[in-house]
C-alpha cells in the first residue's frame, strides 16, 4: 500500500504521483490519495473511477471507552462518558486520559 | 510469574477444539487481526486475536496471543461455542485481564503497547458482536486459512495475507468506529476485481484518514509506504 498523504497539488500532479505509485506497487496492492480538503477541492481531483471514502467528526464518545480501558480503568464505559461529555477535540481527550492513567499507576489507585 | 504469562495461562474458555475442526465448516467467517513479532520478554512469537463467527447462531472464537503464527498448521487453541451470549462474556471475561494487566507500573513498555492494541481491538470485536446486523459487519475482515496460506475476504475481494510482513509491524491501532469498516470495506472493493486500486480518503484534520488505511495495511500484512505528497518525502 502506498499512502499519499496530504496531497494538494494540481489533478496533473496527481496523475503523476498516482503513475508513479502504480508502477512501484504490485498488481493487487493499492494507492491511498488522502486529502483534508473540502468536498469540493476533493472532488476536482479525484481520478474517474476510483473509490472515495469521506471521513467524518470522529465518535468522542467511542473513542473515549478505548482510551478509558487503555488507560487501565475497569469502569471505561463509565468514566468515558463522563470524560468525554465535555471535550470536543480527540487530543485532549487523549490527554485526559493519559493523565489520569499515569495518575492511577502511580498511586495505585483505580477507580 | 509475570502478570501476562499468568495472563496467558488462564483457560477461561471451556470448550476446546482443535482449528481443523473450526475449519472444516464450510459456513464460518471471522475477522482477525495479526499483530506483530513480540519483541524483548514474550518471544518471538506473533500475536493474534481472531473471531470467528457464523451469524447468527453458531460461533466460534479463537484467540492467540503471544503464540507463533501457525493459523494453517493448527497449532492454535480454538474456543467454540454455541451462541453470540456466551463469547461477549468470554471476550468480556478477557478484557477485563487484559484491563486489570495494563494498571501494572512495571509492565514493559512494549508489553504495554500489545496489550493496549489488543484491549482497542477486544473492544471493537465486542461493538461487531453487538452490531451484526448493521454495516459494520459488511467491512469486516475475513481470514481463511488454506494449505500454505491465509486468505483475507470481504465483500467481492480476495487477497493473500503476506505472512513475511508480519514481524517488525507496528502494532499501534486506531480505534474502530463505523467509519473504519466502511473505509476498509470500499478499500478492499477498489482492490478487487471490480476496482482500479485507487482509493480517495477526504476529511477534516484529526479524522484518522491516514491511520485507517495504515491499519488497513497492518491487517493485510501489506508493506505500507506513507508519502508526504507537499514535500515528496517517504516515511
Amino acid at each position: 500500500m502506498v499512502i499519499y498523504d496530504e496531497f494538494s497539488g494540481s489533478q496533473e500532479q496527481l496523475k503523476e504521483f498516482v503513475t508513479k505509485a502504480e508502477a512501484s506497487v504490485k498488481a493487487k496492492e493499492i494507492t491511498v490519495c488522502v486529502y483534508t480538503f473540502d468536498n469540493t477541492q476533493a472532488n476536482i481531483m479525484h481520478l474517474p473511477g476510483s473509490a472515495v471514502i469521506k471521513f467524518t467528526k470522529p465518535d468522542l464518545e467511542r473513542i473515549a471507552e478505548v482510551m478509558a480501558a487503555t488507560e487501565g480503568f475497569s469502569n471505561w464505559a463509565t468514566l468515558a462518558v463522563e470524560t468525554a461529555k465535555d471535550v470536543t477535540d480527540v487530543k485532549i481527550l487523549k490527554k485526559s486520559f493519559v493523565d489520569m492513567g499515569s495518575a492511577a499507576r502511580a498511586s495505585g489507585k483505580w477507580s | 510469574m509475570s502478570p501476562l504469562s499468568s495472563f496467558l495461562s488462564i483457560p477461561s474458555f471451556c470448550e476446546f477444539e482443535t482449528l481443523d475442526s473450526v475449519c472444516s465448516s464450510s459456513t464460518w467467517v471471522s475477522t482477525s487481526v495479526f499483530l506483530s513479532s513480540l519483541p524483548g520478554p514474550l518471544g518471538s512469537g506473533c500475536l493474534s486475536l481472531s473471531l470467528f463467527l457464523a451469524p447468527p447462531a453458531d460461533v466460534a472464537v479463537l484467540i492467540n496471543i503471544g503464540l507463533p503464527l501457525s493459523l494453517h498448521e493448527g497449532s492454535g487453541q480454538c474456543f467454540r461455542v454455541g451462541c453470540l451470549l456466551p463469547v461477549t462474556k468470554n471476550l468480556t471475561s478477557r478484557l477485563s485481564q487484559l484491563i486489570e494487566l495494563l494498571q501494572s507500573s512495571d509492565l514493559h513498555e512494549c508489553v504495554r503497547t500489545i496489550v493496549t492494541a489488543l484491549v482497542t481491538l477486544l473492544i471493537g470485536q465486542l461493538r461487531q458482536i453487538k452490531d451484526l446486523h448493521q454495516d459494520c459487519w459488511k467491512g469486516c475482515l475475513r481470514y481463511y486459512p488454506t494449505d500454505t496460506s491465509i486468505s483475507v475476504k470481504c465483500g467481492e475481494t480476495t487477497l493473500e495475507y503476506d505472512l513475511s510482513t508480519t514481524t517488525n509491524q507496528q502494532v499501534e491501532r486506531l480505534v474502530q468506529t463505523d467509519v473504519t469498516f466502511s473505509a476498509y470495506y470500499q478499500a478492499m472493493q477498489a482492490m478487487g476485481p471490480a476496482g482500479n486500486g485507487i482509493v480517495h480518503g477526504e476529511g477534516p484534520s484529526g479524522t484518522g484518514k491516514t491511520e485507517t488505511f495504515k491499519d488497513l495495511a497492518k491487517e493485510l500484512g501489506m508493506k505500507c509506504t506513507v508519502i508526504k505528497s507537499e514535500t515528496h518525502t517517504n516515511s
